[in-house]
């Protein structure tokens, strides 16, 4: 084991460069994001979601269309909803870095549903 | 009052430290910290409040500065490139004791399981090394017929076991591993320091890191003593160089199977060492 | 001009989770993220700690005894939550003896969501918090 340690001293080190480059794997499940004009309103994706974060809004006023909203903070990234969508209406993304400092509760809840 | 080696001490703790978690972390295929880090983490501890324990004795925070205090006072007292020494071995034995029994004083007083426990285990542990580390700078006193450090003839064949021995109990007296056992008790939550945040924590962490520049710079007097300053510097590095590869390589042993290891192996190979040195001699 | 920033040390408390966000907490201190060259170490006893990093939702047994944990660490300390679960509970949010979020029982500086969390992400949200932290 002392010669394994004496040449590792010279070999290069194995950490990734993080701070300064950025490696994500393509597949990787990162946020999720909302299309509205794909959208038909079939709310499968809010029957989908184990946790209960897809949620639909309805509409406050008669002639708009409701929003469908998915709280970070409660997600799991599971993607049921992207695999239960039939028009492809919501994407995966490859945004992984999510931290936000916690103000408020109200304040966070907006933050976190935020599109 | 040997201000160089003050200074020397003062420097060298910093630049230790650093060398010895560079080691570990290219020994595990990683980069280590930037190189004023050990300064960075003295800082951040004195800007720490110092937390009152209700339970644990007022004396508390005291503990670790009795230690550090023993250990500037040998800093200041060994010689260095010419200036000579102005403190004896036997004066310096027993100020590492003194440091020693800092780390089992301060588990005892914190009212704490762990701290408890750590304390017994640093107890025992001082009661295993102690007899071979004081036989063996005995053996090199008697080698170079002196009890000061000044004049001392250096390098001899003869001293080998003693050499030896003072090596591993060096490690023992730093809390290195292989004998780690009161430093990390239960791996994860700090033994005697656990009650200590702040200026006493930062007390703890400077007599571990002095105390490392110590053990290097008297194993560098005592046994291979050539008197130049920068061949002094270069070997108390390369010293304590050695003691960050073995840590880095050996696990830690378990409390009664150090205990075994120095009274099977290490008391009598020292008192080998000390039977051969007084035939040299007389 | 604060030192917390160039030398951070983190304690690591799991409030009953299952281990996910765990080890992508402990891979951070592995040698393909290492935390080591920010300066941040893992330490073991919370006296000694700047920033706690709390998984898990908040079982509601072990709930005093978190609090006391997080009342042992010295003043002008992070609180960071990570993963779903501190947020709003995550898989776990209708069981019967948990009691998210965390920022109902002590003042939570910053929350990271995933599930779990990639290391990459925790290492970012901790620079963001030692930044707000001043």
């Amino acid at each position: 084991m002392l010669r394994e340690v004496l040449r590792s001293i010279f070999k290069k080190p194995a950490t990734s460069s993080f701070p300064f480059e950025d490696h994500v794997p393509e597949n990787h499940r990162g946020k999720i994001k909302w299309i509205p004009e794909k959208c038909i309103y079939c709310r499968l994706c809010e029957r989908s979601c184990p946790t209960g974060a897809c949620k639909f809004i309805p509409p406050k006023k008669a002639g708009e269309k409701g929003t469908i909203e998915i709280d970070i903070g409660k997600c799991v990234f599971c993607y049921e909803c992207v695999l239960a969508c039939p028009k492809d209406a919501l994407e995966g993304t490859l945004d992984y870095k999510l931290a936000y400092i916690s103000k408020s509760e109200k304040a966070d809840e907006k933050l976190r549903k935020k599109n | 009052m040997n201000y160089l080696n003050l200074a020397f001490v003062g420097i060298a703790a910093f630049l230790f430290v650093w060398i010895e978690r560079k080691i570990l972390a290219s020994s595990q295929y990683r980069v280590g910290p930037p190189i004023l880090q050990p300064v960075y983490d003295l800082l951040k501890l004195l800007e720490k409040e110092t937390i009152r324990n209700f339970f644990a004795s007022p004396m508390l925070p005291f503990v670790p500065f009795v230690g550090l205090s023993a250990l500037l006072v040998v800093a200041a007292g060994l010689p260095f490139a010419g200036i000579p020494a102005s403190i004896d071995i036997v004066t310096t034995i027993f100020l590492l004791l003194l440091v020693s029994v800092a780390y089992p004083i301060a588990g005892f007083l914190s009212f704490s399981p762990y701290g408890y426990i750590s304390a017994r285990r640093a107890a025992i542990q001082i009661l295993s090394y102690e007899l071979p580390l004081t036989l063996s700078i005995i053996s090199a006193a008697i080698f170079h017929q002196t009890l000061s450090f000044n004049n001392l003839s250096g390098f001899s064949f003869y001293l080998l076991p003693a050499m030896a021995v003072f090596y591993v109990c060096a490690l023992a007296a730093m809390h290195k591993k292989p004998f780690d056992v009161p430093n990390a008790v239960e791996e994860l939550v700090a033994g005697s320091e656990t009650e200590f945040s702040g200026i006493p924590l930062a007390g703890f962490k400077l007599i571990e890191w002095i105390e490392g520049v110590i053990l290097a710079e008297l194993f560098f007097l005592l046994f291979i003593g050539i008197p130049d300053a920068i061949t002094h510097i270069v070997s108390v590095t390369v010293i304590f160089s050695s003691f960050a590869i073995v840590e880095a390589v050996t696990p830690r042993l378990r409390i009664d199977h150090v205990t075994d290891f120095f009274i099977k192996y290490m008391v009598p190979l020292s008192i080998a060492g000390v039977v051969i040195a007084c035939c040299v001699r007389f | 001009m604060t030192f917390v920033k160039k030398s951070p040390w983190i304690f690591h408390l799991n409030t009953g989770s299952c281990n996910g966000c765990d080890i992508e907490a402990v891979a951070c201190v592995t040698p393909g993220f290492d935390i080591e060259r920010l300066g941040a170490k893992l330490v073991g006893s919370p006296r000694h700690a700047d920033i706690i990093l709390v998984t898990g939702p908040v079982n509601k047994h072990s709930l005093e005894r978190i609090k006391t944990v997080v009342e042992q660490a010295p003043k002008g300390k992070v609180i960071v939550g990570i993963g779903a679960c501190t947020i709003s509970g995550g898989l776990f949010k209708d069981s019967y003896n948990t009691d998210p979020p965390l920022g109902k029982h002590m003042p939570v500086t910053m929350y990271i969501p995933g599930c779990p969390p990639k290391p990459e992400a925790i290492i970012a949200g901790l620079a963001k918090a030692l930044e707000a932290l001043k």
